[in-house]
């Protein structure tokens, strides 16, 4: 499984939210998406997925797939 | 002393001040939705201006009185959970519950320094300081009114936290509610930045690293002491964690998969601290339920954890 589809299946566990909008690789997330709670979930789940590590810094910064994707790209080169 | 010593009565209340969902969303501009799937309290108390520490515990000690014990004569030890006693920040407020409950007969008092892990390592305390001195019978007070140390315009810890109170009965009496299991304890404290307080400043939380410590931490905890106790998971009938919000009970009931057996119930009291598990305890637990597993976690990072079988000679 490429790092897209993984990187969507934990947002589809997290959000539980079927509108297709979000599936959009640049779709902004808004705190309708995905609330501080959920942030927290997905920096979890990233990290246990991927075995990477998420500073604040950078979790605030992810605020769609593409910026996820990039970010983990980078870091596990 | 030929009985075990175990749990008789739990008792519990709230401050006076009400606040509700409404007032909360509308302060930090947020919808009711997100309290109530989110946090899950939409209710939250906090001491009067009028009430201090002392007070609130004196009212719990009334209601105490009227659903267990009025007669403290046989009251032989008792302990205080707090890390906020109030206006008097010495003595230990433990000897004012004393002046309160026995002025006149000198007793066995102390506080333990602990947040939402206290109740359940007091337990583990109280009943070593009982059986070392041969004292039949002790109350386990907790009480840590957080209104007095957050911001209350800082959303992570406004929306959480709530004054309240418990009062547990412990006792070497044959008709004991619940036995007392092996415990498990521990500390992170690598992870005490999660959730701290400098001196004469605000409590300061930071909810993604006190999430992290929970979920990384809290279900081997759990599993190990009901391994420890010779049970499975699915033989324990409810799991009475502490209630540090509703995200966090249904994401670890989630992730252990244990469902309705480790439910949400402080949606009307908040998270209260020390006495989050002894204020929910008596609403998830059922008369059929047999095996209890009882969970604190927080600041420190401090967690306590341990069973409690019902006592099948009482129900005799």
């Amino acid at each position: 499984m490429n790092t897209n589809v993984k990187i969507r299946e934990i947002l589809k566990k997290i959000t539980k939210n079927n509108d297709p909008d979000i599936w959009e690789k640049t779709f902004e997330f808004s705190p309708d998406y995905l609330d501080s709670l959920d942030m927290a979930t997905l920096a979890l789940s990233l990290e246990e997925e991927f075995s990477i590590q998420i500073p604040d810094d950078n979790l605030i910064d992810m605020r769609n797939i593409e910026n996820i994707e990039n970010f983990i790209n980078q870091v596990k080169k | 002393m030929n009985n075990p010593i175990g749990i008789k009565h739990i008792s519990s209340c709230v401050a006076d001040k009400a606040i509700n969902i409404t007032e909360l969303a509308h302060r930090f501009d947020l919808k009711t939705s997100f309290i109530e799937t989110k946090t899950g309290f939409t209710q939250l108390y906090q001491l009067s201006e009028q009430q201090d520490v002392i007070d609130l515990i004196q009212k719990n000690i009334e209601i105490f009185k009227q659903e267990a014990l009025n007669d403290f004569s046989q009251i032989g030890l008792i302990v205080c959970v707090t890390q906020n006693s109030g206006k008097i920040s010495m003595p230990h407020i433990s000897a004012l519950i004393q002046k309160l409950i026995c002025p006149s007969r000198s007793i066995p008092t102390f506080d333990i320094s602990l947040g939402c892990s206290g109740w359940v390592y007091a337990i583990e305390v109280i009943r070593s300081f009982m059986e070392s001195m041969n004292i039949s019978d002790a109350l386990l007070i907790t009480c840590d009114p957080y209104s007095q140390i957050i911001n209350e315009d800082d959303k992570n810890t406004s929306l959480l936290f709530s004054d309240g109170s418990s009062v547990t009965w412990l006792s070497s009496l044959p008709d004991c509610e619940w036995h007392i299991g092996k415990g498990i304890y521990g500390t992170d404290g690598s992870r005490y930045q999660a959730i701290y307080r400098q001196k004469q400043s605000k409590l300061q939380m930071n909810g993604r690293a006190l999430f992290e410590a929970v979920i990384k931490t809290i279900p081997n905890v759990i599993k190990d002491t009901i391994n420890k106790n010779g049970f499975n998971l699915k033989k324990i009938d409810k799991y009475v964690i502490h209630q540090g919000s509703r995200y966090l009970v249904d994401y670890l009931a989630q992730e252990m998969d244990l469902g309705s057996k480790m439910p949400f119930s402080a949606n009307l009291i908040g998270n209260t601290v020390s006495s989050s598990i002894p204020s929910v305890f008596n609403k998830i637990v059922h008369h059929s339920d047999e095996i209890i597993c009882v969970c604190g976690f927080g600041i420190g990072f401090s967690w306590g954890c341990n069973i409690l079988t019902r006592n099948k000679r009482r129900q005799k």
